[in-house]
């Protein structure tokens, strides 16, 4: 290391007897604590019944401490706007963008405090993400307030197994403040952004829309309502669409005892039909059907990439019908359990120093695929994962961290998929063989291909993709044939279709609207607050409501629907965590965008009530006064 | 007419048949050079700037106007018939037959939304084989008399969809014409310009999208702006 500070110093001399480490939930210090006490914890009652003290010793700082490992339940406090302004109709909601707000605890803690005054030194153990260090320095906040000279580190780790816990405790670092304003700002925003709308629109809807909307809270967030968009957007272009017939060309090939081959057009579609009558005519003519070439040539099918959160919720809600936010609490918990990484991770590429052999070695024990893992361990070069591009700096790609045997239910189901995600991307590609023959009809092109699998691979573990054989008889280049069959057919284009949860979190991601950690909440909070609801094939359908609100604020110009403020933000966002970026400028000047939009909003707020009228009848009238009224 | 204008006028109809094959009415004619000449200001200008000018109104005329056949008669009404010949045509809209229509006028309207395209496989595979469609032009064509469709049988890198209403077109070689369609090919067409000024508007590719979708035109903003 560099030259010592005399803080350094103090720090070392200062005797540490007692140390507390807090965990973000009770399930992670209960594992943390096993793992650190070899089983040997005791364990009392804490905070609350849901977050018990473990204590043991521990060989932490070059002594033995005695630890008290203990837990809250996510966030310790909560932001509200100072009294005054917490009542709905205490002021006008414009208000709220500059209105005092503060802190506040909603509970006061008793039992955390007394153990920071017994401590000497506080050690982070919240979940290593923007969250987690957030609930940190909340967790500081409380004990420094009780007991100044409480020294604090952070914890760093991705897995809650024995490796990964001794790791982290033998490098303790400072918590990184940056990460956490991030969270202020965001905070800080949502909350100004969410109250001053939803109190706007509550208020003045529920008067214009008494029988619709009387007893109904009309919420606005900046990240739901562009994810309401995207739902709107989607819906709408399915209106709008005119399906268009098209014109095509097939020509079929039945050789003796050999399946049908049908060879497509190499213009695909024609959206005339006069226009294609002409080839077709012309093929009907001299039909003799020569073929130009046949080439073949390797083809692979890739193995999946390292999996992220995105990629997680994303594959778990279309292959296991698991949606984003169930899936998200079942990963949490594996993650807990020591089961799998942290599942919150942008990351899709393996860290060099990750010893890949040992997490596919635990998997040989499986019944199912553990036959398969041997075979990965095996394999010329050992594991050997595909690299996608992101990287998050802080988690690896989602992995299994020990052999789960007995998880049942969707907990099971999305364990295996985990793993055997994980088993393939680091065994190999499948491997195959396509063919593809050319002929030429009247100078028309038409060409069928045929599939023949040399090596499965990694397909064996994974059956979540599928990729089929398709046999094609051997053509000579150069030879004719007469075809058995030439028909124009034709059809017609189709809409698009509605979003399923996993094309919107695709979405969400490209647009960032939101981070991965919180896609899925967002998501149900639109549906909770019936903005849209899911058809019987799980797709996003808009509500009236919910239509009428995009519309609205569509037709004011402002693009509320649109992600492009959002993502801004979210931006932003990132920059402050990375220090990049100052906390109180980011905050200023977020406020006074969104304050603009709020002001011309309150402005235009007729268009409002236009675009809900065909949804929910017809809006009362008020006078102009009245109408002052309504924006109070 | 003046004793000379009637040497001016046959030496500008035989520059425009052998340096062109373009086809006009005597009478068109004479009226066209005496304008140009008036426009000239009398006299000044030499048989070379005449025929220039000549052609230049030519290019900007509705053939319609003109009335003289130049394509062989009746070839809507042939099963399947072949032409040989240089021939010079008015193009009064074009449109791609290889796209829908209606993906067109969102492109073209700037509607088109990238969102559509965004799905939830992000894994992307090795991409299987598939048809690339190649354009293909449908053309409405008149040499001011016959109307008939000309498509656009091979690529033809000389058209796009950006040529103006009312162009003309000289067509040349041999070339096949079946159900009242002209097959073409690139050695077949050659680009000479123009446009004709009521068609501009008339015929724009929003328009001419908006026709195949069974949509009433698009209102056009005051001042004509363009698409
Ligand atoms: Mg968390």
């Amino acid at each position: 290391g560099g030259p010592q500070r005399p803080e350094d110093d103090m720090i070392r001399r200062t005797p540490i007897q007692r140390v507390l480490c807090v965990a973000e939930k009770n399930d992670a210090a209960k594992c943390i604590a096993e793992i650190m006490s070899d089983g040997r914890a005791r364990r009392r009652e804490g905070m609350s019944k849901f977050n018990k003290i473990y204590e043991y010793d521990y060989h932490l700082f070059g002594q033995n401490v005695a630890v008290s490992m203990t837990s809250v339940s996510g966030h310790l406090l909560g932001l509200e706007f100072k009294a005054p302004f917490q009542k709905w109709h205490s002021c006008n909601p414009v208000m709220l963008f500059d209105a005092v707000v503060e802190k506040y605890c909603p509970e006061n803690m008793v039992q955390l405090k007394k153990e920071a005054r017994s401590a000497q030194a506080l050690v982070i153990w919240t979940d290593c993400d923007r969250e987690g260090e957030n609930i940190g320095f909340e967790v500081i906040d409380v004990c420094k307030a009780v007991k100044p000279s409480l020294q604090v580190f952070r914890a760093r780790f991705s897995e809650i197994t024995p490796n990964s816990i001794r790791r982290a405790c033998e490098a303790l670092t400072a918590p990184d403040a940056n990460v956490s304003d991030a969270v202020d700002v965001r905070q800080e925003l949502d909350l100004r952004i969410g109250a001053s709308f939803t109190r706007f629109q509550t208020m003045r809807l529920q008067k214009i829309f008494p029988a619709s909307l009387a007893n109904q809270l009309i919420s606005y967030g900046s990240c739901q309502f562009p994810t309401l968009g995207f739902v709107v957007e989607r819906f709408k272009a399915i209106q709008a669409f005119i399906p268009e017939t098209f014109y095509k060309i097939k020509v079929l090939h039945e050789m003796e005892q050999e399946e049908k081959v049908e060879f497509s057009w190499k213009r695909n579609r024609l959206y005339n039909h006069t226009a294609c009558l002409v080839l077709y005519q012309m093929c009907m003519e001299d039909p003799m059907a020569t073929v130009t070439s046949v080439t073949s040539k390797p083809k692979s099918k890739w193995r999946p990439l390292p999996l992220d959160t995105v990629e997680m919720e994303k594959l778990s809600s279309r292959k296991l019908k698991i949606n984003a936010k169930e899936t998200m609490k079942i990963a949490e918990k594996l993650y807990t359990q020591g089961f799998i990484s942290y599942p919150r991770t942008e990351t899709n590429i393996f860290p060099k120093d990750l010893a890949l052999g040992p997490l596919v070695e635990h998997q040989t024990h499986s019944p199912s695929w553990g036959a398969f893992a041997q075979r990965v361990l095996e394999q010329p070069g050992g594991p050997n994962p595909r690299q996608g591009k992101k990287t998050d700096q802080a988690h690896p790609p989602i992995h299994p961290t020990k052999y789960g045997a007995n998880l049942q239910g969707n907990e099971g189901r999305v364990y295996e998929f985990i793993v055997r995600h994980f088993l393939a991307c680091v065994s190999q590609d499948a491997v195959g063989q396509e063919t593809v023959v050319d002929v030429d009809i009247a100078h028309e092109r038409f060409s069928a291909s045929g599939l023949m699998i040399i090596a499965r691979n990694y397909l064996d573990v994974y059956p979540y993709d599928r990729w089929s054989t398709k046999v094609i008889p051997v053509y000579q280049q150069g030879s004719q044939f007469q075809p058995t069959a030439i028909e124009m057919v034709d059809g017609q284009t189709s809409p698009p279709q509605l979003l399923t949860e996993s094309d919107l979190i695709a979405l969400m991601e490209k647009h960032g609207i939101g981070t991965d950690a919180t896609h899925a909440d967002h998501i149900e909070t639109i549906k909770s607050r019936m903005y849209v609801g899911l058809t019987a094939d799980q797709r996003f359908l808009p509500g009236e409501l919910g239509m009428g609100l995009v519309e609205g604020y569509n037709s004011m110009g402002y693009e509320m629907s649109k992600p492009n403020l959002r993502s801004e933000l979210e931006a932003d966002l990132k920059l402050v965590s990375e220090g990049r970026k100052d906390k109180t400028s980011v905050l200023r000047n977020h406020i006074h965008k969104y304050k603009h939009v709020f002001q011309e909003s309150v402005r235009c707020a007729k268009k409002l009530d236009e675009a809900l009228a065909p949804y929910l009848g017809a809006a009362l009238e008020f006078t102009e006064a009245q109408q002052e009224a309504l924006e109070v | 007419m003046p004793p000379g204008t009637l040497a001016v006028v046959n030496a500008t109809m035989a520059w425009l048949q052998s340096s062109l094959h373009i086809h006009v009415p005597f009478a068109w004619l004479e009226t066209c050079v005496e304008w140009v000449q008036e426009e000239g200001g009398g006299g000044h200008l030499t048989q070379q700037q005449i025929n220039q000018q000549v052609l230049d109104q030519w290019l900007l005329a509705d053939l319609r106007d003109l009335g003289h056949p130049v394509l062989p008669g009746d070839l809507s009404g042939a099963q399947k018939t072949e032409l040989t010949g240089t021939f010079c045509v008015q193009m009064d809209s074009l449109l791609d037959i290889s796209q829908p229509a209606y993906g067109q006028l969102q492109k073209l309207r700037g509607k088109d939304c990238t969102n559509e395209e965004v799905n939830s496989v992000t894994q992307a595979t090795q991409r299987p084989w598939e048809a690339r469609p190649t354009r293909m032009l449908l053309l409405q064509v008149t040499d001011g008399v016959q109307n008939l469709e000309a498509m656009e049988y091979q690529p033809i890198s000389a058209l796009n969809t950006s040529l103006r209403p009312g162009v003309k077109l000289q067509l040349q070689g041999q070339m096949v014409c079946r159900l009242g369609v002209l097959l073409l090919g690139p050695q077949n067409v050659k680009v000479l310009g123009g446009e004709v000024e009521d068609l501009v508007d008339r015929n724009n590719q929003g328009r001419v999208l908006c026709g195949a979708l069974g949509l009433p035109a698009e209102v056009q903003p005051p001042g004509g702006a363009e698409e």
